[in-house]
């Protein structure tokens, strides 16, 4: 038989299924998703003591010497590190000035017909300023946190960021159809950018808060932290599938029909 | 520094967006999903594109090899008859204006059209063959894709029939095949091979009263039993010898129908269903495993189709009969 | 203060659990769609002995799009003896009347059923129109669905199974060149039809009767009350009452049909938040009488309560947000900074957009799609446009119930003056 003689039928997609058990998935989430999330848990004094390094060199010629000081603490089974500084308390103008305007912004951004996903995500931010604006205009001195508090908020979350990161990017590529190495690179990647865009994060909200006010606190806790890290892996995830699907398209041998 | 940094973070932000903004302004991927609207069920699909294809594009030319486009550039052999020897192989698609046969041994390596009857000899080995009259193959043989007749098939023993082997008339096959659809108005099984005469034909058929009542939870039924209901079982369900069912069956485990049992209605499984020897199904069959019918069973009835469809597999045994379809995505296997 | 606080603190934990539910029950939908056996469905039974069907078209001033689906269903391949097709002209001030009658007057079997009186809305519709049908089997479609010819037949050959009550098929959306909401909405379709409902149907779950798309048995549902003329959600609720009834619901994955999805914001945020109040209120009616339903399985009940909540979840999440504000506010973050996280991850892996993020890339991965995959980013600005308009419609629920006020039915706005699929 010549080799063009095709015995296969190209099987609609509606039962298409892969080729392969899930038994390697597990066990690729067993050895690379958790291992790696496991850096994290054993790593993390030595990871969180440099991020706070990096903070100080790039913060200290906006604060006063020795008012950044790296505090070490007990967490879990090591000890974590977040960097203390003094904060920026918004004067009462100040305050007053932040709640007209996200004020403002809760009342004019829902009447704006165009571009409505990001004017909701605006307005979401706008309340939580709001929120935060007239807690310091009315009741400052109620204010739960001072600066090094929310760098301590910001290192535990972001510990907890780093560990589900490969987790989460290995439930989404492990069960690809791909090979082993290169779902290693991706998430191995996806790792990396999270450590770096979380000391990034970090250096320039401390900043924020430092030098700017702690007025805005609430807004970068909430509003652009741990949502905003889905970006990325979303972003990894979707890159990868699709160089994956560009590569296999017309490889018939990857799917199975029904069981 | 701390510029960096700001410019970093908002570039590791941003970065993610990048591909997702390009492909809203390429639109490489924007087309609807397709969707073939003219798609409609047809076991003899194939074959019956085939010809159309294959006579719009040489329908009038002569005999001799030419160079057509069927679904791409192909070149094709026009006969007016054919007598292929054996130990032949012919590697154009074959148009036979007349009637065709084939010695042992031949292989046709592309799509073969006969508007007369085919005789294919032994041990062929052949891509598809669309036959306009009626069609024997002899034994051994190997279809790839797929064998069509406008009128009746005979298929000999230990053949391979592709992914499908369908007729408009009778479909006769020995022993030994294998398959995975087939269709005929009957499908009959190594009738000859029988041991055991057919069984059930006293009764009558009947149709399933719609709005039937429905007994639930029966896991079991004994011989000579007779139900004028739907049944549904919550697992498997055993069916004594002789059982008549006024109703259609449905099983979330297995189905074992005795022997000489009747069903008026279809039978639907979650798992393997065996049906007895001798046993009558009115209706269609249906199972997420495996189905088996053994010696002398008969599904449906002259003027009406029905299917015989099983996931993983199916098995025929000598004397089936089934009016219409049989598919499965396993294998198929008669004897 | 500090029972407050106990509370706050409780909420934010039943948040946290909620979410991580949701998503463990969306890993597990996509890694069976990946991996596991596929339960097919009937689509390969060819039978001559099928149901008489009548195929039910809710019109209100569909004047743009009526003549579409009627040519369509003009050239399906079901047997014109079992076939009725009875277009609903239900208080149409357009030109739908008159396409309509010039259809019937050339095609006897498609007869037009006039309404100007009794309750508006596509409930009321199709309960007008089932007394009049003759079909065993109802088939529905919105006025801007395109069926293929074959489509009739694959959704009612379900019928020859004496336990299934309703069935679906797969809804695609033709329009999406036109912009990225439309884009965005064909993801999220991909990823609720090609792995949720299918791997609903895989696990024998319950799978969602979408109301388009999709049949029902005419006697045994006008036994059991026809459709709620109070719902905005008459989809969910059959749903739900056949399966509380005894009767299953099939997915059927190959039977695929053209749609309209909408083309504007505001028109999304409507159909969503009408969703969210029609499935909402189910869910205060079936909950508990789902939990005694005798014929179904204990997953079947425990799946199917997710599904009944699913449009309270958001609102649970915007609670939890709030509930984490206060708790910030009054310095109480300290314990909850390490799982915060939880909470985002439940919430983008439950409803990203109504399927997670890898939901949707791998339902894209198995249709064969691949630039598109690349939007899924884009997603995150749905988040929290979903969730607010998914509240509304939850508070709209919420106020029905209190003031015993009567929904009145919305119909989707249609964009196609000419439905053609660009390829």
């Amino acid at each position: 038989m010549s080799t063009d003689m095709k015995s296969v039928i190209l099987y609609h997609r509606s039962y298409r299924k892969i080729a392969v058990s899930a038994k390697p998935f597990v066990l690729q989430l067993v050895c690379i998703a958790l291992p790696l999330s496991l850096i994290v848990v054993f790593f993390y004094p030595e990871i969180t003591r440099t991020v706070c390094r990096i903070a100080v060199q790039v913060l200290s010629p906006y604060f006063d010497k020795d008012s950044l000081r790296i505090v070490s603490y007990p967490y879990i089974i090591g000890n974590g590190h977040y960097l203390a500084l003094p904060g920026k308390f918004p004067s009462a103008v100040f305050s007053l000035v932040n709640t007209i305007f996200s004020l403002l912004m809760l009342l004019l951004l829902p009447n704006i017909n165009r571009l409505k996903p990001l004017l909701i995500l605006g307005t979401v931010l706008s309340f939580i300023l709001f929120i935060s604006a007239m807690f310091f205009l009315l009741v400052p001195d109620q204010f739960p946190y001072q600066a090094s508090d929310y760098s301590d908020l910001y290192i535990k979350q972001q510990i907890s960021i780093w560990f589900f990161v490969p987790v989460i990017m290995g439930l989404g590529v492990l069960p690809l159809p791909a090979s082993l190495p290169s779902k290693i690179f991706t998430m191995l990647i996806s790792f990396v950018y999270s450590l770096i865009f979380g000391t990034v994060r970090y250096v320039v909200f401390l900043y924020i808060i430092g030098k700017i006010s702690l007025i805005y606190m609430a807004v970068l806790f909430f509003a652009l932290g741990p949502l905003v890290d889905f970006v990325y892996i979303v972003g990894i995830y979707s890159c990868y599938t699709t160089r994956l699907a560009k590569k296999i398209k017309g490889n018939f041998t990857l799917w199975k029909w029904s069981y | 520094m701390l510029l960096l940094c700001t410019i970093l973070l908002v570039g590791l932000f941003m970065l993610p967006f990048l591909p997702a903004i390009r492909e809203v302004m390429r639109k490489d991927d924007a087309s609807p999903l397709f969707i073939n609207m003219e798609y409609s069920k047809d076991p003899r699909y194939f074959a019956i594109s085939f010809r159309r294809l294959l006579l719009k594009s040489a329908g009038d030319l002569p005999e001799g090899i030419h160079n057509i486009t069927i679904s791409k550039s192909e070149t094709i052999k026009i006969t007016n008859q054919a007598d292929v020897p054996s130990d032949s192989l012919i590697e154009n698609v074959f148009y036979v204006k007349n009637s065709l046969k084939t010695g042992s041994k031949v292989s046709l390596q592309k799509e073969t059209y006969c508007q007369g009857n085919a005789q294919i000899g032994e041990s062929n080995s052949i891509k598809a063959v669309a036959c306009d009259g009626n069609v024997d193959v002899g034994k051994d043989s190997t279809f790839l894709r797929w064998i069509d007749s406008e009128k009746d098939m005979t298929i000999a023993e230990n053949c391979n029939l592709g992914i499908s082997a369908t007729c408009s008339g009778k479909l006769s096959i020995a022993v030994g095949c294998t398959f995975m659809r087939l269709y005929g108005a009957p499908i009959i099984i190594a009738e000859n091979n029988m041991i055991s005469p057919a069984g059930g034909e006293s009764v009558k058929y009947r149709t399933v009263v719609d709005g039937a009542p429905t007994e639930r939870g029966i896991s079991s039924l004994p011989p000579h039993d007779i139900r004028n209901s739907n049944l549904i079982a919550e697992g498997s369900l055993s069916i004594g010898e002789h059982a008549v069912i006024h109703g259609h069956i449905k099983s979330h485990g297995k189905i074992v129908l005795g022997a000489s049992a009747v069903v008026m209605g279809n039978l639907f499984a979650e798992k393997d269903i065996e049906v007895g020897p001798g046993s009558r199904v009115y209706g269609s069959i249906f199972s997420q495993g495996c189905v088996k019918l053994q010696q002398g069973v008969t599904v449906g009835d002259a003027g009406r189709i029905k299917s015989v469809i099983g996931k993983k597999g199916i098995s025929l045994e000598c004397g089936v009969r089934v009016y219409g379809y049989v598919a499965t995505e396993g294998k198929g296997i008669v004897g | 203060m500090e029972v407050v606080i106990l509370i706050l603190k409780g909420y934010l934990l039943f948040t946290i659990g909620i979410m991580v539910i949701y998503s463990i029950r969306h890993v597990i939908f996509t890694l069976n769609r990946l991996f596991s056996e596929q339960r097919i469905y009937y689509q390969d039974i060819i039978d001559t002995d099928l149901k008489t069907v009548s195929v039910l078209i809710p019109m209100h001033n569909e004047e743009k799009v009526a003549a579409h689906i009627l040519n369509l269903l003009i050239e399906a391949d079901y047997d014109r003896d079992k076939l009725e097709i009875i277009p609903i002209n239900d208080f149409s001030e357009d030109g739908t009347r008159a396409i309509l009658d010039s259809y019937a007057a050339k095609y006897p079997f498609i007869k037009p059923l006039h309404r100007n009186e009794g309750d508006r809305g596509k409930p009321a519709a199709l309960n007008a129109a089932m007394e009049k049908a003759s079909g065993e089997i109802i088939i529905v479609f919105d006025a801007d669905y395109l069926p293929p010819k074959g489509l009739l037949k694959n959704i009612a050959v379900c019928f020859t199974d004496p336990e299934v009550g309703a069935v679906m098929g797969r809804v695609v959306p033709y329009n999406t060149k036109k912009n990225i909401l439309t884009r965005l909405l064909d993801l999220e379709r991909t990823g609720g039809y090609q792995v949720d409902q299918q791997a609903r149907y895989n696990m024998k779950l319950l799978p969602q009767y979408g109301g388009t798309v999709g049949g029902f048995r005419r006697k045994e549902v006008m036994e059991l009350g026809s459709f709620n003329i109070r719902s905005l959600a008459e989809d969910t609720e059959l749903t739900y009452r056949l399966a509380v009834n005894g009767w299953k619901i099939l997915y059927a994955n190959r039977a695929e049909c053209y749609e309209e999805v909408p083309e504007e914001w505001e028109v999304r945020a409507r159909q969503i938040r009408r969703w969210s109040r029609g499935h909402n209120d189910v869910m205060f009616r079936y909950f508990f009488r789902l939990l005694k339903a005798r014929h179904l399985s204990f997953r079947e009940k425990f799946d199917g309560s997710l599904l009944l909540m699913i449009y309270m979840v958001p609102v649970i999440l915007l609670l939890g947000l709030l509930d984490s504000l206060a708790l910030f506010f009054l310095g109480e973050m300290e314990i909850f900074a390490g799982l915060f996280f939880l909470i985002f991850i439940g919430a983008y892996n439950t409803f990203g957009n109504f399927a997670p993020f890898y939901q949707i890339g791998t339902g894209c991965f198995l249709d064969g799609a691949i630039h598109r995959i690349l939007l899924l980013p884009l997603l995150l600005f749905n988040f929290f446009f979903n969730m607010w308009h998914i509240t509304r419609g939850f508070l709209d629920t919420a106020l029905d119930i209190v003031s015993r006020r009567k929904a009145h039915w919305q119909k989707t706005e249609r964009f196609g003056n000419d439905p053609k699929v660009e390829a």
